[in-house]
């Protein structure tokens, strides 16, 4: 197996090369990170997916539910790559001195999921701009619950400069229904 | 918490790499090339790879965390986040704010402040506004 290539990707199938011909700068760059940090079934998920173009962006068209659980170790992984590491995210005992009876999942991931919660059977195509990103809070989500995330268009349309603009709106709720966050996403879609 | 107008939120400081920025497209699934291939991203007008706009919805998330506590989540309102300028590996970040004052909107006393996050050079990257529901 080629130094370059990362762990566990099985050099003899041929599939798997095609894929790795796929992506040259991927398998030709050194870089320790690369081979780190991304796994092959996330690359071949983004080689799989098709683009989300602005054509299907229609207002009001909602995406399939996201069911995001938020497992310990996803907080875990959130609050090594942010550098957040407030107590009530882990530490029960401060929780329950503030009058709470679990932790807290960081209120941050909802930049996570929301991105997620419309691009689950889709890529993003490049050239994208976020423009503005808003956030409500309605009750705090704890560790171990599983949220519910539904995203829909709320808005498509060629602005007066041509540029494509499009407004998500995402909302979270636990399961039983009771809102977690709304977030509305502002941004210009790639020509 | 210091709530009169003018009041600072706390500083948090963020070393931005390219380590961080692989871990947030790992964390959020968003490996486009502009951030995460070196090689590609020389090629842009951006000259380089850039962090994801959404990691700094995270720092702004971890400040209001800081400042206001579990009252965040349960009622927290992050608005009108814009994205002014990139963020590169190599930069160290202050990610910040300070206390505008009250205001009454939907039945309820809010304290609103305005953030923002600077980079190295003074340059704001992100700005927004938060507003916290005052306690009863």
């Amino acid at each position: 197996m080629s130094a370059l290539v990362p762990d566990g990707f099985p050099d003899s199938n041929t599939t798997e090369r095609s894929f790795a011909e796929g992506f040259p700068e991927f398998f030709s760059m050194e870089q320790p990170l690369w081979r780190r940090y991304f796994s092959m079934s996330k690359m071949r998920d983004l080689q799989e997916k098709p683009e989300l173009v602005f054509e299907e962006l229609i207002p009001g068209k909602p995406f399939r539910p996201l069911v995001y659980p938020l497992t310990e170790e996803k907080i875990h992984q959130y609050m090594e790559t942010v550098g957040d590491r407030h107590p009530l995210y882990v530490d029960l005992q401060e929780a329950k001195r503030r009058g709470l009876d679990s932790c807290l999942a960081p209120p941050g991931l909802a930049a996570v999921y929301a991105r997620l919660s419309y691009l689950q059977d889709h890529c993003m195509p490049s050239g994208g701009i976020l423009l503005r990103q808003e956030f409500q809070f309605h009750s705090p989500a704890r560790v171990g619950e599983v949220l519910e995330v539904r995203a829909k268009v709320e808005e498509a349309f060629v602005d007066g400069r041509g540029r494509k603009r499009v407004t998500f709106l995402i909302e979270a709720h636990r399961r039983g229904g009771e809102p977690v966050s709304t977030i509305r996403l502002y941004a210009i879609w790639p020509k | 918490m210091g709530t009169a107008p003018g009041d600072s939120l706390p500083m948090i400081t963020k070393e931005i790499d390219q380590e961080r920025i692989l871990k947030w497209a790992e964390l959020s699934g968003d490996f486009n090339s502009l951030h995460v291939d070196p090689q590609y991203a020389k090629k842009t007008p951006f000259k380089g790879t850039i962090a994801h706009g959404p990691m700094s919805l995270a720092f702004l998330n971890e400040l209001m965390m800081q400042w206001a506590g579990e009252r965040w989540p349960a009622g927290g309102r992050l608005l009108d986040v814009r994205f002014r300028a990139p963020i590169r590996p190599g930069e160290r970040i202050r990610v910040t704010g300070t206390v505008k004052g009250r205001l009454r909107v939907e039945g309820k006393t809010w304290v609103e402040c305005e953030l923002f996050i600077e980079k190295p050079d003074g340059v704001r990257a992100v700005e927004g506004r938060a507003r916290v529901p005052e306690e009863e």
